[in-house]
């Protein structure tokens, strides 16, 4: 089975991207896939890549990063991101900066869109 | 279909809104804030046993367990399940999310 | 798409206009969405009805006003649905007449059926 992701909530505010993380590694160890994960709202804050939580704490930076190195394509939308700051200089490298499109993509390519 | 709810419904409408949409085949994964619904002796435990006669609810393990409140203080019949089954349970059935 | 078939995808709008960006960024991707010849559905429910409400004026809040949008949402970017919750319309004291433009009003057990229909629901 082929997941997509929506998140709209944005990182260490919300639980959103925390929960996003928990059912990507559970899904993922069930055998299933993750088509792409898209930001969108404060969502696309996640993807920043200049954070730098405290030591101790969860870093979100390093679970994008982790999913990243899986293979799963996390999609930041564009028009969104600027509007928060978020620009090739600021995304993480983890992150793909691209259009809404991708969002349309994702519920068309996907068995199934859940949304954090 | 699978309605999520997130938010505590002390302040969010969410579980509201998701009750006016669950319908016959339909369940309610209860997650983050939104598990709150599901304590015992909370002002929606009637609402919650009531929809337990037709519907199945489910609540997030991890999202109780760090909110310090135990098994036996989830009202009767509800599931509790890991992630793993989230994902069974979103597999089974379309999830729309309320918020 | 060609033959393909069409999916049908939901946007599920709850929230009212202004007090977050919700409905903006949702109008964003509604009017996006339509260059790609599926078939999209918008339903207004709850808070989300309030969007729709005549007379909308941001200018003192230095806002756009983005409610003009849904008057053209069908015909120049194809969306294929706009329903209204009755109820949700009812609980706020607003009318068919109150919105800003031609929608399908629908009860709530209607506008579910409709939702057995989709393959994905993007709530805002």
């Amino acid at each position: 089975m082929k997941f997509g992701v929506l998140i709209k909530d944005g990182p260490y505010t919300h639980q959103a991207m925390d929960s996003a993380y928990n059912f990507i590694l559970a899904a993922l160890e069930s055998g299933h896939e993750i088509q792409g994960v898209f930001f969108y709202n404060e969502g696309v804050c996640n993807t920043c890549g200049t954070m730098e939580p405290p030591r101790d704490e969860r870093n979100i930076k390093n679970l994008l990063l982790g999913l990243n190195e899986k293979g799963i394509r996390l999609i930041v939308c564009v028009a969104a991101g600027k509007r928060r700051g978020l620009v090739s200089q600021t995304v993480s490298c983890a992150g793909e900066i691209s259009g809404l499109g991708q969002l349309l993509e994702l519920c068309i390519e996907s068995d199934r869109m859940i949304t954090f | 279909m699978m309605h999520i709810v997130k938010r505590s419904p002390y302040e969010s409408s969410a579980l509201s809104n998701a009750l006016n949409y669950i319908v016959q085949g339909d369940i309610m994964l209860l997650t983050e804030d939104g598990i709150y619904a599901a304590k015992k002796g909370g002002k929606y435990e009637s609402l919650l046993k009531n929809l337990i006669q037709k519907n199945a609810v489910y609540c997030l393990l991890a999202d109780i367990k760090a909110r310090g409140i135990q098994d036996g203080e989830i009202i009767e019949n509800v599931k509790i399940i890991d992630y793993k089954g989230f994902v069974e349970k979103a597999i089974e059935h379309n999830p729309m999310t309320w918020a | 798409m060609g033959e393909q078939e069409k999916t049908s995808v939901m946007f599920v709008c709850r929230t009212a206009p202004y007090g977050t960006i919700f409905e903006q960024e949702a109008i964003e991707a509604m009017v996006m969405f339509g260059a790609y010849e599926q078939d999209i559905s918008v339903a207004f429910v709850d808070d989300g009805v309030l969007a729709l409400k005549k007379g909308q004026d941001p200018s003192l809040l230095g806002k756009k006003n983005f409610s003009m949008t849904y008057m053209i949402l069908k015909d120049d970017f194809e969306i294929s649905h706009i329903y209204v919750e009755k109820e949700s319309l009812v609980e706020r004291g607003m009318s068919e007449s109150d919105l800003i433009t031609e929608v399908e009003i629908l009860d709530r057990n209607a506008l579910r059926q409709k939702m057995n229909e989709m393959k994905a629901f993007l709530p805002f």
